[in-house]
């Protein structure tokens, strides 16, 4: 065979399967949106007819309004948290040395890797010894411990990018150690801070297993409140609301992604 | 004269090191190094990448403190003030501009850190940005301008705040040659309306010859000579600073005494005479090394003139003003001349023999090659 | 640099430790009740035992180990499979908005939170699902194929959840291949599939068995797409930890399993570095 067409033969079924690939990861997503627009409660396909009532049946849910009310005020505190410690943690990680180090930086970076069933299951019990079972408080404490290490991933890799003249410069010029903080290294690092503070509301809002153990009906997020509600039932009441994460967490993403660069927090660039 | 230049011309930005050292690990990057810097003096810190000449500045303007010695900028010891404190101003080799403020922001950060009122700080950054050419420039943001301009705003910066000294971090490096031979002649221009003491590095000798009231030549840690640019050139200490500073020949021979007089013999049959004045630093030595800069050779047609030696032509490098000969010569290896004049290359062509004559007026002899 | 010139140390360090110290002891507390007896019916618990830990041993939970550790197999495996090509397309699509597209497409799923997505396979490979429906309405298939409450549904979900994560840890291993020995290799006379099987695949080896780690010990945590698409039928250790703990009150049990979950988890990640840095070696990599 001539190799141009050997080439292209090639190039093609490469690029068609990695289309296919593409489709099996994407399918789930736009299942849900078709499911969503069906008029029928019972799960058909292709659905007979199209309706928006399932979304109106979620927002008017009231299971799922307080549980997004709840999810709001869980992530706004978790995700704020997380921000001011996670950026200490990063400067900590970066500047600084000193004995235990290395201990720390573990144990924050362990979230990780720790099971969110094995996370979720430990805040339960430490809240219940401390008289806090189930309450709001025991539920930011688990998801900042959860979102952190995103968080200080994004700034620790906005700190490590910092020209280190610029604060020499700012000193130069007369500025106290805070003042560099403040009028140098916050701001430039305030990309870093926004995308990490992004992520970890994302993270927050969306997170389950470990919300399974820790919320109680009262304090539930939306995750759990739809988790109860798929035991119960089969409609597609579930799918309108999952289109609707779908689309606000995307969107979050773009703009965290705009903001710090995905590409580059990854290290996924272009090596030529 | 505005009221900036008045005072900076009056400042007593005396800088006394004594006797500094500063190790990282097991390396001494500056070693025991003492050095007085006159007020309003431009002093140029001079040698290659390694020698200590950035570790020195850095040590001046305080990011780092010296193991050993003590550092002085106004009279005040200041080794154990941290940088803000110090009242120096540094333009850093990449102009380290703040590129979230525009150019206003940058330079009246540091009157702003100074608390001063805002009238005084429009006022004073209007100024600094004429001295600099970039009058109009104040809104513009950093990313909007050229290096060259960039390098301006960085100096305006440094020195709206009436520093003791201003320390420039090889501040030309990064512009292209012509942009760079501009700047030089402006920076010095500057430099002298304001009077105020100067430290600036660089590893470029021809950028330290052209611009510096003195020049510390630096090696490994250890000033190699102290002087003003023409004492440098034409009276280096050392081989090194001889071998840095300019293009210069080295070569070496026995040195036979003979009644006659004191001659070098760099091989078989060669022999120069030296003139007396060359000698005391060789009492008593067989060897020594004798260096010639190109401008003291001489092509000639006379063959049996004194300190004249033979070789044959092997390349030339035309530089428009003059072309510098290579030749070899037995015993000396490869010779350089200067020759004025643009027909070198076909007067004496590759593998022609030539005759070049040694003025040894201005030569150096030494010992050893290296550091004295 | 001058003392005066650093910040204090303090204002960093404190949230720091406070954080670390409330984790340390949700895990403490874990470990506490992992020793403590079971008393039925009650949430108090009793003494000091070994008993929880003398349970895991009985066949029922070893087998939950066991099967835990397969179907995360399994899901690297594929996951691995399926990752490579879409990695090796972002690293080397050539038009940046291509690029672009193809992380949004494979990074931001990760985003959407697992109930949902759970949920969006159950509509997928449900008995009426969308999988069904397109091959019974094509006439390919007499009867439903049976994804639910069966590891190949689970399984099915988890490869598609793990991607994301392997994808991004493949591209940075393969962006760190230059290209130009792989230009070298073409130029001495390899074509491309020989090019790719003696150069790229194998310099791309420890990103490969990283890869598989990570998602090998991230696959053993899942939770909601065994409790939802496995439906009580494929059990996890997670569902396990579920079911014992917040099902039965066993809390001293479910303790016991939580750990179990931990140190499986721990010791397979901390065989990564080792093995990886055996294969460098071996492959004579720098």
């Amino acid at each position: 065979m001539p190799p141009r067409i050997a080439a292209g033969l090639r190039r093609g079924s490469f690029w068609s399967a990695v289309s296919l690939i593409l489709v099996f990861m994407t399918l789930p997503a736009v299942v849900v949106f078709v499911t969503s627009l069906s008029a029928s409660p019972i799960l058909r396909f292709p659905p007979q007819s199209l309706s928006l009532r399932w979304y109106e049946q979620a927002l008017t849910y009231r299971d799922f309004r307080e549980a997004f009310a709840n999810g709001l005020i869980i992530t706004a505190f978790a995700s704020t948290i997380a921000l001011v410690v996670g950026t200490a943690f990063a400067y900590l990680i970066e500047r600084y040395r000193f004995p235990g180090k290395g201990l720390i930086e573990l144990v924050l970076s362990s979230p990780l890797i720790v099971p969110h069933f094995t996370t979720g299951f430990g805040f339960l019990l430490l809240g219940a010894r401390l008289g806090l079972a189930r309450s709001f408080v025991v539920v930011v404490a688990a998801h900042v411990t959860l979102v952190l290490p995103f968080v200080a991933r994004s700034v620790y890799v906005s700190l490590r990018n910092l020209d280190p003249n610029l604060e020499r410069s700012a000193a130069n010029l007369g500025a106290p150690p805070v003042q560099v903080l403040l009028k140098v290294t916050l701001p430039l690092l305030a990309p870093g801070m926004i995308g990490g503070w992004l992520v970890a509301g994302v993270l927050s809002f969306t997170e389950f297993t470990a919300s399974l153990y820790v919320t109680a009906f009262r304090t539930q997020n939306l995750p759990v409140a739809m988790y109860a509600y798929i035991r119960e039932n089969t409609d597609p009441t579930i799918a309108a609301i999952s289109a609707l994460l779908i689309l606000g967490t995307t969107g979050l993403m773009l703009l965290a992604n705009w903001l710090v660069g995905l590409e580059r927090m990854l290290n996924i660039g272009d090596h030529r | 004269m505005s009221g900036l230049e008045e005072r900076l011309a009056g400042s007593r930005g005396v800088v006394a090191l004594d006797r500094v050292s500063r190790a990282f690990g097991a390396i001494v990057a500056v070693n025991d190094v003492s050095l007085a810097i006159e007020p309003g003096e431009f002093l140029t810190l001079l040698g290659p990448s390694g020698c200590g000449k950035t570790t020195l500045l850095n040590l001046i303007a305080g990011f780092l403190e010296p193991s050993a010695g003590t550092i002085r900028i106004g009279g005040r010891d200041v080794g154990h003030l941290p940088p803000h404190l110090r009242g120096t101003g540094m333009v850093f080799q990449n102009y380290a501009l703040f590129p979230h403020m525009n150019v206003f922001d940058n330079v009246a950060f540091g009157l702003r850190m100074r608390r001063r009122r805002r009238a005084e700080v429009a006022r004073l950054v209007g100024h600094a940005l004429a001295m600099v050419a970039l009058d109009g420039f104040e809104s513009r943001r950093v990313r909007q301008l050229s290096g060259g301009q960039q390098q301006r705003v960085a100096l305006a910066r440094a020195i709206v705040i009436e520093p003791e000294v201003l320390l420039l971090d090889e501040p030309l490096s990064a512009l292209d040659k012509n942009l760079r031979g501009q700047m030089q002649v402006e920076l010095k221009a500057l430099q002298r309306a304001l009077g105020i003491t100067t430290v600036f590095v660089t590893h470029d000798q021809s950028e330290a010859l052209s611009m510096s009231d003195r020049i510390v030549v630096l090696d490994r840690g250890r000033i190699q000579q102290i002087a003003t640019p023409v004492a440098l050139y034409n009276r280096p200490a050392n081989g090194f600073v001889a071998s840095f500073i300019g293009e210069i020949n080295h070569l070496r021979g026995a040195l036979r005494r003979t009644a006659e007089g004191t001659f070098f013999e760099p091989g078989e049959g060669q022999r120069l005479v030296l003139p007396g004045s060359l000698l005391e630093r060789c009492e008593g030595r067989d060897e020594a090394h004798l260096f010639v800069r190109p401008e003291h050779l001489a092509v000639v047609d006379e063959s049996d003139a004194a300190n004249v030696l033979s070789g044959t032509v092997e390349t030339h490098v035309y530089q428009g003003t003059h072309t510098q000969l290579h030749a070899a010569v037995p015993g000396c290896g490869s010779i350089q001349v200067r020759v004025s004049g643009g027909d070198v290359i076909t007067r004496y062509p590759a593998g022609a023999p030539v005759r070049i004559r040694f003025d040894l007026g201005e030569a150096l002899l030494l010992p050893e090659e290296g550091a004295g | 640099m001058a003392d005066k010139a650093r910040l204090p140390l303090a204002p960093f360090l404190v949230p720091c430790v406070v954080l670390a110290v409330v984790f340390a002891a949700a895990l403490g507390e874990v470990l506490g009740y992992s020793f403590r007896t079971f008393i039925p019916g009650s949430l108090d618990v009793g003494g000091f035992t070994l008993e929880n830990f003398a349970r895991i041993g009985k066949p029922i939970y070893a087998r939950v180990l066991r099967d835990t550790f397969w179907l995360s197999f399994l899901t690297a495996l594929f996951t691995l499979l399926l990752s490579y090509p879409v990695a090796f397309a972002i690293v080397r699509a050539r038009r940046p908005w291509l690029r672009g597209l193809l992380i949004v497409l494979a990074i931001t799923p990760m985003f959407t939170g697992e109930i949902v997505r759970t949920y969006s396979w159950m509509l997928v490979l449900g008995t009426n699902g969308f999988v069904n429906a397109l091959l019974g309405g094509l006439g390919l298939i007499a009867a439903p194929i049976q994804f639910m409450y069966r590891s190949i549904g689970v399984v099915i979900a988890l490869v598609q959840f793990s991607m994301p994560v392997m994808i991004v840890i493949l591209a940075t291993a393969l962006t760190h291949i230059d290209v130009d020995y792989e230009k070298a290799a073409a130029n001495l006379g390899a074509p491309p599939s020989r090019v790719f099987l003696a150069v790229t695949l194998p310099l791309s080896v420890p990103g490969i068995v990283s890869g598989f780690i990570v998602i090998f010990a991230w696959t053993m945590s899942a939770f909601s797409t065994p409790q939802l698409i496995g439906g009580g039928k494929v059990l996890m250790i997670s569902n396990m930890v579920y079911l014992q703990g917040l099902s039965s009150f066993n809390f001293p049990f479910a303790a016991v399993l939580s750990l179990v979950a931990l140190v499986a988890a721990l010791g397979t990640l901390s065989l990564a570095a080792p093995l990886t840095k055996a294969i460098e070696r071996r492959a004579a990599l720098h």
